[in-house]
């Protein structure tokens, strides 16, 4: 394979979905 | 030198990058909990080669770097080593990996809560000028599996979701280990353990035991009622594994007369206590119902003595079955301001006006929800559907295709996580629409058609009622 450095790469975009409490107990905009 | 992905840290590789990322997008987080969470980072295809050569146990960097010649056939063993080392030690700095300068120095530093700090953060994102998002598909985002394990119950909650009568099924083991080992191969980070009740389900302490060995981050929903000090000693094993359940009142005989369970209430408590001292993350959900709407609060109350998270909730959903049967026990709008009053203070009414200003943010081609987008839900009988209460909906079965077969093809997942608020237009423009959840999974349930887009007028007036009391309680401070 080809070497680059390693780098971070920079944020996603917000996904922009939020939810309140659902029934799992969690706010929807996690990721879970 | 020594490095280690901390204990409560999560890695994966991808084809053409890495993703990095704690557990708080995943678990729950305790009240009082002030260790500094890194969050979640991105790297280029090369790092995530190299983040991939690290696991759970120290490895001496020499090593490392051997192994890493045999890939990378263009670069010098010094060269190598010096920008493996300025990655590694920046991702030290922010929390992620362990160093030290023994083995053992290595596993302890574990132990420290060292965390992140912004400039440490920012210092990460401008070392590339790549976009994440522009390599990243859409594909790679499958974080977690919702899986029912039994949808059998030894409690009959009156306002519960799932109609009593479908109560009967555990999940087929081989099935489950099937799935979260297809899941692993996708890279997801977390599954959710539900039911019905999960701890009825004979083989639950070995679906624990794989989930850690896959390093998976596990939720575990349950009334606790049934645990034991073998399951606490194998949740104590996970450090990625949270609980939470369900306490409705501190007064046993309400409590019990939601779960139908004469003793349910003492049970929770008392193992939900073991598990505060065996130092497993917690979270408490107090729906609020008829039965529970004048003593929630000491639920509040007792959560912030013991310092674990509570999320209460007024609206409870309909039932899958599009009865409404459970509604019977939803509150009316008079008795939603009544129980506001009881719970509010400044610092409540700081965090729903936070979370109004967020949503005012959203525009129309914003997602409706996360919906089908990072998470799918399985029943004990291997269908898939998009959302938990959404069972009615099924889009795949898992005896009958493979998990990414699902994801990566289902008109209905494409579809559904397409949906976005403009589907809505009453809503886009909504002045309540920062004290409001558009919930499709709520709309269907609650419609005899299961028309997802059809939003019962309750709910309007139900966020109407809390803008209205949160300025109320503004202007009178």
């Amino acid at each position: 394979m080809k070497y680059t450095k390693p780098v971070v790469l920079k944020p996603v975009k917000g996904t922009g979905a939020v939810c309140g409490s659902g029934p799992c107990g969690r706010p929807c905009d996690k990721r879970a | 030198m020594y490095y280690k992905i901390k204990k409560n840290i999560l890695y994966r590789k991808y084809k053409k990058f890495g993703y990095i990322t704690d557990n708080s997008m995943f678990g729950y987080r305790m009240p009082f909990d002030d260790y500094l969470y890194p969050g979640e980072e991105y790297v280029s295809e090369s790092g995530a080669v190299i983040l991939n050569q690290l696991n759970k146990t120290p490895q001496h960097i020499d090593d490392i770097v051997d192994r890493l010649l045999s890939i990378f056939i263009d670069v010098d063993s010094d060269d190598l080593k010096r920008d493996i080392v300025e990655f590694f030690d920046m991702f030290v700095e922010a929390g992620f990996l362990s160093r030290g300068k023994s083995y053992d120095e290595c596993n302890n530093n574990d132990n420290s809560s060292i965390g992140t700090s912004e400039n440490i953060g920012l210092s990460m994102q401008s070392a590339s000028c790549d976009f994440a998002e522009n390599i990243i598909n859409q594909n790679d985002l499958l974080r977690s599996l919702h899986i029912e394990i039994s949808n059998e119950c030894n409690e009959r909650c009156v306002h519960c979701y799932i109609p009593h009568k479908y109560k009967t099924k555990s999940i087929n083991p081989e099935l489950f280990y099937r799935i979260v080992e297809e899941g692993k191969d996708m890279n997801i980070i977390n599954v959710t353990l539900s039911g019905g009740e999960p701890l009825l389900h004979r083989d639950i302490i070995s679906f624990l035991k794989k989930c850690r060995e896959l390093d998976l981050s596990v939720n575990v929903l349950s009334n606790l009622t049934l645990l034991s000090d073998e399951l606490i000693g194998e949740m104590k094993k996970n450090p990625l594994l949270c609980v939470q359940t369900s306490l409705y009142s501190m007064d046993e005989s309400i409590h019990d007369s939601i779960t139908k369970v004469k003793g349910s209430h003492k049970k929770t408590k008392n193992n939900l206590l073991k598990l505060l001292e065996a130092g497993i993350p917690l979270q408490v959900s107090c729906p609020v119902m008829k039965q529970n709407k004048d003593t929630f609060n000491d639920v509040i109350a007792f959560c912030n003595e013991k310092g674990i998270s509570a999320a209460v909730d007024y609206v409870i959903f309909a039932s899958y079955d599009h009865s409404n049967c459970n509604l019977v026990n939803r509150l009316s709008l008079e008795e939603i301001s009544r129980a506001f009053d009881k719970q509010a203070t400044d610092e409540y009414v700081d965090y729903i006006c936070g979370q109004a200003a967020e949503k005012y943010k959203l525009t129309a081609q914003d997602p409706i929800c996360s919906i089908c987008r990072y998470y799918l839900c399985i029943s004990a009988e291997g269908t898939v559907f998009p959302c938990i209460g959404w069972q009615a909906n099924v889009i795949g079965n898992l005896y009958e295709q493979s998990l990414r077969e699902i994801w990566e093809t289902s008109d209905d997942i494409i579809r559904l996580r397409q949906i976005s608020r403009q589907e809505f237009p009453k809503c886009v423009s909504c002045e309540d629409r920062g004290y409001c959840t558009v919930c499709m999974m709520s709309n269907s349930n609650e419609n005899s058609d299961a028309d997802a887009f059809k939003i019962n007028e309750y709910h309007c007036d139900v966020a109407k009622l809390i803008h209205h009391k949160i300025n109320s309680y503004l202007d009178n401070k």
